[in-house]
């Protein structure tokens, strides 16, 4: 005996049929759709477990690639058994699929429409709009005597075009468990892999007895998003998990995060995350920008000196006054600012008067604040750009010179970077400085044009959360042509400072070395 | 005539540190001689506002060209005054005294700021430093003491300073450093008070031979009273402390070794004279403390009768439990021909060569067993009483203090008035014009 429950029109001509029939999974009868004189065989299928069906009984799903034409008689053959297509299908049959499937058959459909044989195919956006609501429908945990699955959550982020959801699975001791994510956003459906026993959560223990528990059941799935679109919904995310019997659960909408929080949360889940396999990484990619292919041999200087500072202050914010006088000590000609905070607290402001009236002090002109200038911003197209800590700044030899030595140097940008400890320098040239700029991230201080920083709203489209990120990143990507020339400083030692804003200071620069480190692997592994 | 202005970070008739007093003996002594001469003691003290200054007052005038200048607050890990305004007003205020020397007892309460821009005002005038204790090598009150161990530091680091200090992390110390080594580089003439202190700033990288040692002057000693055995066997067994109620002058210590030396080491008639610091003081600042019956709280005194007062006892203690730089109380004590028992580390090491007895410091025991072994022994206190050698009187400081200016100004000429006036780089060995030991 065999029934047909649904039969749904599918893009390109083809058809869905959703059925069930008097056998068991196992067995998985040869599926043909009769029409006419011959019979073509099903383009995939699928047999799957029913709860609503007595033992013995399957449900099924089959695509083909044809559809009966009107008024033509169809049906639908397995092994023996032979059952009459009902009608054509038609559009309202997806409705009546959410409206009054199964989950079984529900989960078979959306796993043969969306990622059967390893590939993903999409889906008109009116199917899409039907499906929605049943999958907005499912919760956050499932269960079944096979699996558990429970999301714990979802974030987002607009200004890196990166998601993750992290949750947990269990499975039963004698089944495997595949899983798949579904990412419902802007009237589409896609699919994303997720990365099972990939968190550790020992706090499953309890939870899972009954199956295969092991420690690391956590589930991830980074999420890389396209940019430019979904300004106005949340992506939703649904996991379709199975484990001898497929079931779903919900992660619900993506909460959308600041690039800080949401780069906290990730290196918060980084913390118990397992690679299950090399190269696995939770963090967005990051593209190593390539600014200005054009090769310019000569930073033109202008005709008086001047230089543009891009300070990252880590000292205390009063200590900003010895920093200035430090650089109108070193620095020829008028020095203008940009001092890389939000804005300037009072104890910065007084620093910063304090500075204009101390020796030299005449010779500084504008500061400003901006955490993340560009290379149009005002002031800085025309003079050569310096970039540094104060830590640097006041523990580093040497950095004085190469702002004018920008005028005679073959090279887009030139960079003194710390020694770090155990760095064999003895005739180190370029290549080597920079392998260690990349490897090591060391404290540097850097000259450069200003339109190596990009134009406006280069930096939104970065997943660097500082100045100081993005600014290795292009430095890196120069130094790939050949384009930087490095010195190494031998001083001593160069303490850090400390970050303006605390621990979320540091989280920001640590997340910025992460994604270095990250592209910096890949580079070597391929 | 030159005309000069000597800045001091207080006013003795507010406060009566050893700094002040010997800024405004030097001031006084200047007048005496004709020479055009200021004096301008700093204070930030909250409690003169108001108190003894006008609204909008910022300066007091003392007696002739004697001035109070009153500022906000600094913050004595940058030495740099918190208000703009009142670098401004002091920068101000020294400018228009246009003095050809200027010379500074302490960068605290006048600010790395003011230094700098006067010596870029006035690059031909003589700046002057002396050098009262360890401020600008360290941050903790320039004690040199860890905190909150309270033990002896040897020298600074970033990381060992940072350690001291949990709100500040090695690069401060590091910033720190280099601007107060810039501030240093402003003087024409840095002078420490002793030897001990001129090498703890050469250990911490201020060039051998920038520093030169000129002992503080005091006022002409009195002529020695005339004393027998008889006498002295009475005075031996008085002893005395003379200074403040705070915990590094180590006069819990005394206490407990009066109490050590009278009731383990058998001196029962010894008697302990508390000068400074009351009996309601003690006990507020170390409840619980036993204070022997042989002690006796003398309270406040007046420093002009600090040598008249020590001329009274056998012995003077000084049981200060940090370097100290050159006490003024040895000074007075070698004035008044009153032998010392003192630490024996730093200033007071170096202060009592020749003529006292040292002990560990922070040592109650080894204190009070020598405080016994001397006690009601004449002969030995006759013995160190001959050794004392009267201490450098104002007249000689002031001579010395001359020839110092001169050597500096011919080391410094001609004078280029550069942006930063550094001026570390063309220093002669100023040591060898002070006539130093």
């Amino acid at each position: 005996m065999s029934h047909i429950d649904f039969l749904l029109p599918m893009p390109g001509g083809q058809m869905m049929a959703v059925g069930w029939y008097d056998g068991a999974a196992g067995a998985e009868p040869a599926l043909r759709l009769v029409l006419g004189g011959g019979s073509r065989r099903a383009l995939r299928h699928r047999f799957h477990l029913r709860d609503d069906l007595p033992p013995g009984h399957s449900g099924f799903v089959a695509i083909f690639d044809t559809v009966p034409g009107h008024g033509e008689t169809a049906a639908l053959s397995l092994g023996e058994r032979r059952v009459a297509l009902p009608a054509a299908p038609a559009t309202g049959a997806w409705a009546d699929l959410v409206a009054r499937a199964v989950d079984g058959s529900f989960l078979a459909v959306l796993s043969e429409v969306l990622c059967a044989d390893g590939a993903t195919h999409p889906l008109p956006a009116g199917i899409v709009q039907a499906l929605a609501p049943r999958l907005r429908s499912f919760g956050n945990f499932a269960q079944t005597p096979q699996g558990a699955v429970g999301f714990d959550r979802f974030d987002h982020c607009p200004g890196m075009e990166h998601g993750v959801v992290a949750g947990w699975a269990l499975g039963g001791d004698d089944a495997g468990i595949s899983a798949t994510l579904v990412l419902l956003r802007d009237e589409a459906l896609s699919v994303h892999p997720v990365l099972l026993n990939s968190l550790l959560r020992t706090d499953l223990a309890e939870v899972g007895r009954g199956f295969a528990y092991t420690g690391t059941d956590g589930l991830c799935a980074p999420l890389h998003l396209p940019r430019g679109t979904g300004a106005g919904s949340a992506p939703f995310a649904v996991l379709l998990l199975r484990s001898g019997q497929a079931f779903l659960a919900a992660a619900g909408a993506g909460e959308s995060r600041q690039k800080r929080v949401y780069a906290a949360r990730l290196m918060e889940l980084e913390e118990y995350f397992v690679p299950p396999q090399t190269g696995c990484s939770l963090l967005p990619d990051i593209v190593l920008p390539r600014p200005d292919a054009q090769v310019r041999a000569h930073l033109p200087m202008p005709l008086k000196p001047q230089t543009h500072v891009l300070l990252h202050h880590n000292g205390r914010d009063c200590d900003l006054r010895d920093v200035l006088r430090h650089l109108t000590r070193h620095l020829k000609g008028r020095i203008s600012v940009t001092l890389l905070r939000d804005a300037a607290t009072p104890a910065l402001t007084r620093a910063i008067d304090g500075a204009r009236s101390d020796p030299g002090g005449e010779r500084l002109g504008e500061i400003r604040t901006a955490p993340r200038p560009n290379g149009a911003g005002a002031g800085m197209t025309a003079t050569p750009v310096l970039f540094a800590r104060s830590s640097s700044l006041l523990q580093m030899l040497g950095w004085s010179a190469l702002p004018e030595a920008m005028g005679d140097c073959d090279a887009e940008a030139q960079v003194l970077m710390e020694a770090p400890l155990l760095t064999p320098l003895g005739d180190a040239d370029d290549t080597a400085l920079a392998h260690i700029f990349r490897r090591e991230h060391p404290a540097f201080v850097a000259v450069f044009p200003a339109r190596i920083l990009g134009h406006p709203g280069s930096a939104q489209g970065s997943p660097c959360l500082t100045m100081e990120g993005e600014l290795r990143a292009r430095l890196m990507a120069l130094a790939e042509g050949g384009r930087v020339r490095f010195r190494a400083e031998g001083t001593s030692a160069v303490f850090a400072g400390r970050g303006p804003d605390g621990a979320e200071d540091a989280l920001a620069h640590a997340f910025d070395l992460a994604l270095l480190s990250r592209a910096q692997q890949e580079r070597i592994a391929s | 005539m030159k005309r000069v202005a000597i800045i001091a970070h207080t006013h003795p008739q507010f406060t009566l540190g050893g700094g002040e007093l010997a800024a405004h003996r030097h001031f006084s002594h200047l007048r005496a001689l004709g020479i055009r001469s200021h004096f301008v003691g700093m204070t930030v003290n909250p409690k003169a506002t108001g108190r003894y200054f006008g609204d909008g007052q910022r300066v007091l005038t003392l007696g002739a060209q004697d001035h109070v200048l009153l500022t906000g607050g600094m913050d004595g890990f940058s030495m740099e005054f918190d208000q703009a305004e009142d670098e401004q007003r002091t920068l101000d205020f020294l400018l228009s005294l246009n003095a050809d020397i200027y010379h500074f007892h302490h960068i605290w309460n006048v600010g790395a700021g003011t230094i700098r821009r006067l010596r870029a005002a006035r690059p031909d005038a003589q700046l002057i430093l002396t050098l009262h204790e360890y401020a600008a090598i360290c941050a903790n009150h320039g004690q040199m003491i860890t905190r909150p161990g309270g033990q002896l530091c040897s020298g600074a680091s970033p990381i060992a300073c940072a350690g001291c200090f949990e709100s500040h992390v090695p690069f401060d110390f590091v910033l720190r450093k280099q601007r107060l080594r810039e501030v240093l580089d402003q003087f024409d003439l840095l002078i420490s008070p002793s030897h001990f202190l001129r090498e703890r700033f050469e250990q911490w990288g201020v060039p051998q031979g920038r520093i030169a040692v000129l002992e503080n002057g005091l006022p002409a000693s009195p002529a020695p009273l005339a004393e027998t055995l008889e006498t002295l066997d009475t005075k031996s067994r008085s002893f005395a402390f003379f200074g403040t109620l705070t915990p590094t002058k180590g006069l819990d210590v005394l206490l407990r070794a009066t109490d050590w030396a009278t009731t383990a080491c058998g001196a029962q008639d010894l008697s302990l004279n508390v000068f400074g610091v009351s009996e309601e003081q003690a006990r507020g600042m170390w409840p619980g403390l036993v204070i022997p019956d042989n002690v006796r709280f003398r309270g406040r005194y007046r420093p002009e009768d600090a040598v008249e007062l020590m001329s009274r006892v056998g012995w003077l203690v000084v049981p200060s439990v940090w370097w100290e730089n050159a006490p003024v109380v040895i000074q007075e004590a070698r004035a008044a021909r009153t032998p010392v028992i003192a630490s024996d580390i730093g200033g007071m090491a170096e202060k009592t060569q020749g003529f006292g007895l040292q002990c560990p410091p922070g040592d109650p025991y080894a204190l009070g067993a020598l405080m016994a072994e001397v006690s009601g022994n004449a002969k030995r206190l006759l013995e160190h009483k001959k050794r004392i050698e009267p201490p450098l009187d104002i007249a000689g400081y002031h001579a010395a203090w001359d020839a110092l200016c001169d050597g500096a100004a011919r080391a410094d000429a001609p004078r280029g008035g550069g942006v930063a006036g550094a001026k570390g780089a063309q220093r002669v060995r100023l040591d060898a014009l002070a006539g130093s030991r």
